[in-house]
């Protein structure tokens, strides 16, 4: 499935939250394949802007969530299959995060910052 | 367990292929459902990806794509169905599949009562795209594939484990959303070290490919694998990932490795033959790699990349979080009017609200500081933009030159605060780099500039990493060191310091802190005594000196006001060395800027000479005149065969002129070129050969030379020439140590050897050489002998050419006959060779002197005395020469290169000329044993000692040069009188160990001397030469050892009483030496 992988190697960001990497219009368009249900990026440029950065680092294409220890490690086995960045700087602005916590999740920065 | 396993894969396996009645409905379903889906999956691949099936992806429950209500409530429905289905097949495992199964049913109650509470729909929805996820598997996974899946979990606890909690993640805990982001949760947050892979995982293969193209390809993996993932292919490829801190490398997860192969095979720029696996204990650490993320911090230098501003100097104001853009301030480059050409950027200049206001008023608005114009920001001048980092280059170590541009005009006036201010802010956002961790070193100054403890001075202790411990003595006591980041600290650095400049443009240069205000640090350089501005960071104290040229002068040794040749041999004088430029002005006075390889030093600065206008040469340091033009003055720097570098008088800039077209300012020496007139010269092919070389024999010859006064009131002492003038000599006499101005021509040198020479035949001013070079060795078949190795020398047809003898006018045919197959150019010297033949018989010196009273020049007779073969005399003297006609380099080559010389001239005499000049070696040069000068006289010690059958003395075999060194241990017996070292100070020998090679002399002042075969070249010990009623020593010859008193000598030839003989004994004057009678020193 194609759509998985970004087709334009430009204008390619990583979701904030759990690091999915797309083009920056397909986050406009459709949002995030993983995150979009909390934080909507449809059709919103400006938290298309806030939660997805383009800085990032260490590509990783996850074909099958199930079985894959790179996917494990990287925490992005319950994900959807796609691509996925290691590092993405930057945070999601506080609101985000907020409101993620309202949801019961815990925003877990993937700018490196919290390794364990 | 294992059966039951078994069992359970039966049940399953035959599930799975026959698709049990007892789900026959939804089965059904399934299939087209699936086939849809593959059908879909192709679609798409050709599909642009913002073409979105909702439909399809809806059927998979893939919620996220679409949220149409619609496809909530598929999914809602859907899913409950498929997650019974799978119960099926997972309650195999664990009864705890029961419950969650009740507990979700119920979650879906609670769900429809609730209505659309979101949390709870995405729970939902969660649970409905992890079956779908599981589904998804089941439904591609060939039957034995999953079997060794299941098997795989069976066996291994821990993966179960992690399994079933990532399954089941968000059982019981309904409020809490799961699923999907599941790994959000934190309960379910897996540490990462806790996931060390296990043998079940996939193994992880590396593949080697080119470097920058690792996104390329995993992104082209990935296409191909989503492609075919459907259709039964990857199914043992989870994922391929690229690090950019891994350069070259791509890695698979996969279980095999044909299907990494596969998978990466094809796509450019891989090496699949390098495919390997990631042993299991570097996965953790091949995952974990992360390229070091530049982090920006206000204040932090950048350069902007493309654009309007490409190339300049920004500064960081603020990061605009998010992370991808900061707002950057510069200095703007605003074409006010239009003004500007097509093409060209106006030149970066403060904002100036009064040309905006003429040029654009109403664009100008203005609130608080800032200022807007044409809708850019401006504040206090800068031009305020937000760009992206992409856009950026990071770390830009700008110049302390480029930071005072920056703060430009704003910092008029006190432009240093406000250069230290910026200096400051960058420093302090740059060097949370690792730049300072590496620069800080224990024992440095620093002061801590941030954190609770600003402002406290202490010294490094250790740097660990990261981590910087300062002990610092704060109120007298000394408290334990402290650590602190790099970033916190600033090296100190006290007025007075000596400092090396680590980086920067100045990197490698030394000096002296003049001042150290806050992070700029001014220094006082080493060489070229140029204030420098340096960073504080970039200092260390250090004892080093270097060159003014930092690293340039390590690499190449160049120095300003080196002379350098460029390319082609063009001569250049270096004006100004950069770390890694050099500025020379060429003979044509052009200022280049060239790299340090491509300027070859010469050989020796020291001694050059060129040739002025009225023939004479022209030397470094003499203060010239130009003939013609601006007449400017000054003194030479540097000087070549036909350019001058001159230094005018009180200016810094040097200028070039021909040779020619200078005089010398003070006119000494112009009456003393009767030859040199310009119709005579350039027909001399040889000017540019050696014949310049000669002249640039520096000083006149008789500087240190020993003399006796002939004439006059002072007639009989004995003096050292200190300097010469013209004809006028600068004599410090022995007895009083006082300095008298003689004439020339009432002074005659003291030869080694123990003849007296009249001082005017001594070179003077390095005029044109003597004919007496031509004495007996060359005519009597020497030069003939060496015609074929020494013919290159057609240098000494610019001897010959210019040399005054008269007489000389047949002398040329016949000379250039023998060795006309050499080079012609030895021509000159054989022209003499007729008079010389003449005094061939005679001593050298005999032989030159009515040659050299026809010459009038006799810059050449100097070391001719050695060069004329006849003179056995001057084996020894051969390494007098050496020292005493010293040209200052010439003690090296005299130790190490005259053995060589002896048995191969030829070589020899190359390496005494290998600075360019087409003069290799004559062998009738290379048979003198006359100084060396590297720079380029033909003097290269070359072949056996010339010895002329007509020499007068009747010394067995002269030694070749080659064996001066040993010559001293040859001859030198204990209680003989010496002179040696470089002011020739008298010494007795007191013992020899001549087959120690050790020999120690004591000097009149009581201390000793060692003299070494190392130490020999330097020392140059000679005998002193015996006058009438002098106590001798034989040291040479038949009698070896003998003493008596010396009682008269004819010529060469003495006559001394040996003791307790009242016969007078003839004796070679050269095989005496004064002895030392009372053996204390003390003639």
């Amino acid at each position: 499935m194609a759509s998985r992988v970004p087709k334009d190697k430009r204008q390619l960001r990583a979701c904030l939250i759990c690091g999915i990497v797309q083009n920056h219009h397909t986050f406009r368009d459709q949002g995030c394949p993983n995150c979009d249900r909390y934080i909507r990026m449809r059709g919103r440029n400006d938290t298309v802007t806030d939660c997805t950065s383009a800085i990032f680092d260490g590509i990783t294409a996850m074909f099958q969530p199930n079985g894959t220890w790179v996917g494990k490690f990287a925490h992005i086995n319950n994900y959807e299959p796609g691509v996925y960045a290691a590092h993405v700087t930057g945070r999601v602005p506080e609101d985000v995060e907020d409101a993620l916590a309202q949801k019961g999740i815990t925003y877990h920065p993937r700018d490196g910052s919290a390794e364990d | 367990m294992a059966d039951g396993v078994a069992d359970m894969f039966d049940d399953q396996s035959s599930d799975d292929n026959g698709y049990s009645s007892r789900e026959d409905k939804s089965r059904n379903k399934k299939p087209a459902a699936s086939s849809n889906r593959r059908r879909q999956y192709s679609d798409d691949e050709d599909e642009d990806d913002e073409e979105v099936d909702d439909g399809g992806k809806g059927g998979r429950g893939r919620h996220s794509d679409s949220e149409d209500s619609e496809d909530y409530e598929y999914i809602k429905k859907k899913p409950v169905k498929r997650t019974k289905k799978k119960r099926a097949r997972t309650n195999n495992f664990l009864d705890i599949e029961a419950s969650v199964d009740t507990d979700e049913e119920e979650d879906e109650d609670e769900d429809g009562a609730l209505g659309d509470f979101i949390v709870d729909n995405e729970a939902e929805l969660a649970s409905a795209e992890k079956d779908a996820l599981r589904h998804r598997s089941a439904m591609r996974a060939p039957a034995g594939v999953f079997a060794d899946d299941d098997d795989d979990e069976a066996l291994d606890g821990e993966a179960l484990e992690a399994r079933l909690r990532a399954r089941y993640s968000g059982y019981g805990d309904t409020g809490r959303a799961t699923a999907g982001a599941g790994a959000a949760v934190d309960g379910d947050w897996v540490p990462q070290r806790l996931l060390i892979p296990g043998i079940r995982d996939p193994h992880l293969w590396v593949c080697a490919c080119l470097q920058g193209k690792e996104r390329d390809i995993v992104l082209a993996a990935a296409r191909r694998v989503f492609q075919w993932h459907g259709k039964g292919k990857f199914e043992g490829v989870y994922s391929a990932f690229c690090r950019d801190g891994l350069s070259g490398h791509v890695y698979v997860e996969a279980r095999s490795l044909a299907e990494a192969r596969d998978a990466l095979e094809g796509i450019p720029g891989v090496f699949v033959s390098k495919l390997g696996l990631v042993p299991m204990n570097d996965m953790v650490d091949v995952v974990k790699i992360k390229a070091r993320a530049p982090r920006i911090n206000p204040g932090a230098w950048v350069r902007v990349r493309r654009g309007n501003y490409a190339g300049d100097l920004a500064q960081v104001v603020a990061v605009i979080e998010a992370a991808d853009s900061v707002e950057v301030r510069l200095v703007p480059r605003l074409d006010y009017d239009g003004s500007s050409g097509k093409g060209e950027r106006p030149a970066p200049r403060l904002f100036s609200t009064d040309e905006a206001r003429r040029s654009d008023s109403r664009s100008l608005t203005s609130r608080q500081n800032e200022i807007m114009w044409r809708g850019d920001r401006f504040v206090s001048g800068y031009l305020h933009k937000d760009m992206r980092v992409a856009g950026l280059t990071l770390h830009a170590a700008p110049t302390l030159d480029e930071i005072t541009r920056f703060a430009g005009d704003n910092a008029d006036g006190d432009d240093s605060t406000a250069i230290a201010a910026l200096a400051a802010a960058a420093a302090a956002a740059d060097i949370s780099g690792p730049v300072m961790a590496r620069d800080l070193q224990p024992g440095d100054a620093v002061e801590v500039i941030d954190g609770d403890l600003a402002g406290v001075v202490g010294v490094v202790s250790s740097v660990d990493g990261d981590v910087v411990r300062v002990s610092s003595d704060v109120g007298a006591r000394r408290a334990a060191p402290m650590s602190f980041a790099p970033s916190q600290l600033r090296k100190r650095f006290a007025a007075g310091d000596h400092v090396k400049v680590l980086a920067g443009r100045h990197s490698g240069a030394t000096g002296m802190v003049l001042v150290a205000s806050d992070s700029v640090v001014t220094i006082y350089a080493d060489v070229g005594g140029a204030e420098l501005r340096v960073l504080a960071r970039d200092l260390r104290v250090s004892s080093d000196v270097s060159g003014a040229g930092g690293q340039a002068q390590a690499i190449v040794g160049l120095d300003i006001n080196d002379l350098v040749l460029l390319d082609g041999g063009q001569p250049a004088i270096i004006t100004r060395v950069a770390t890694d430029t050099l500025t020379v002005l060429d003979d044509r006075g052009e200022t280049r800027t060239v790299a340090p390889r491509d300027a070859r030093p010469t050989r020796s600065n020291a001694d050059r000479a060129g040739v002025d206008c009225a023939g004479a040469p022209l030397r470094r340091g003499d203060t010239v005149r130009e003939i013609s033009g601006a007449r400017r003055e000054g003194s030479v720097i540097q000087v070549t065969r036909f350019v001058a570098f001159v230094l005018p008088r009180g200016a810094d800039t040097l200028f070039v002129a021909r040779t020619r077209q200078l005089e010398p300012a003070n006119t000494r020496g112009a009456a003393l070129a009767p030859y040199a007139t310009r119709t005579m010269r350039p027909p001399q092919p040889a000017a540019r050969g050696g014949r310049t070389g000669a002249l640039r024999g520096g000083r006149d010859l008789l500087v240190g030379k020993t003399v006796v006064v002939n004439r006059g009131p002072s007639k009989g002492y004995i003096g050292m020439v200190k300097d010469t003038t013209g004809d006028s000599v600068r004599v410090e006499l022995h007895t009083n140590a006082r300095m008298l101005n003689i004439g020339r021509d009432k002074l005659s040198v003291k030869m080694p050897n123990g003849d007296n020479v009249p001082a005017a035949d001594f070179g003077n001013t390095g005029q044109m050489p003597p004919p007496s070079m031509d004495s007996g060795g060359y005519a009597n078949g020497n030069s003939r002998d060496r015609g074929g190795s020494g013919s290159a020398n057609n240098s000494y047809s610019a001897w010959g050419a210019p040399s005054p003898a008269p007489a000389r006018g047949g002398g040329f045919s016949d000379g250039r006959s023998p060795t006309a197959s050499g080079a012609g150019g030895y021509s000159g010297w054989d022209a003499r060779s007729p008079a010389a033949s003449g005094g061939g018989a005679q001593s050298g010196w005999d032989a030159q002197s009515p040659a050299a009273t026809g010459g009038g020049s006799s810059g050449w007779d100097a070391r001719s005395p050695a060069a004329t073969g006849g003179y056995s005399g001057w084996d020894t003297a051969g390494a007098a020469s050496a020292g005493a006609w010293d040209t200052p380099a010439n003690t090296g080559s005299a130790a190490g290169g005259w053995g060589d010389a002896s048995s191969n001239p030829t070589p020899a005499a190359t390496t005494g000329w290998d600075t360019g000049n087409a003069m290799s070696a004559s062998s009738g040069w290379a048979a003198s044993p006359a100084p060396v000068t590297p720079g380029g006289l033909p003097q290269t010690p070359g072949g056996p000692f010339p010895q002329t059958p007509g020499s007068s003395y009747d010394a067995p075999t002269p030694q070749a040069p080659g064996r001066t060194e040993d010559g001293f241990f040859s001859w030198a017996v204990p209680r003989a009188i010496v002179v040696l070292g470089p002011s020739r100070k008298r010494g007795t020998i007191t013992e020899v160990a001549a087959a120690r090679y050790q020999a120690i002399v004591r000097y009149e002042d009581g201390s000793t001397q060692a003299i070494e075969r190392s130490s020999l070249a330097r020392l140059d010990p000679q005998p002193v030469r015996a006058e009438k009623r002098d106590r001798v020593i034989v040291i040479r010859g038949s009698k070896r050892g003998a003493t008596g008193t010396m009682v008269g000598k004819d010529g060469s030839e003495a006559f001394f009483q040996a003791d307790g003989d009242s016969a007078w004994q003839p004796e070679p004057l050269r095989n005496l030496a004064v002895y030392d009678d009372n053996n204390n020193g003390r003639r």
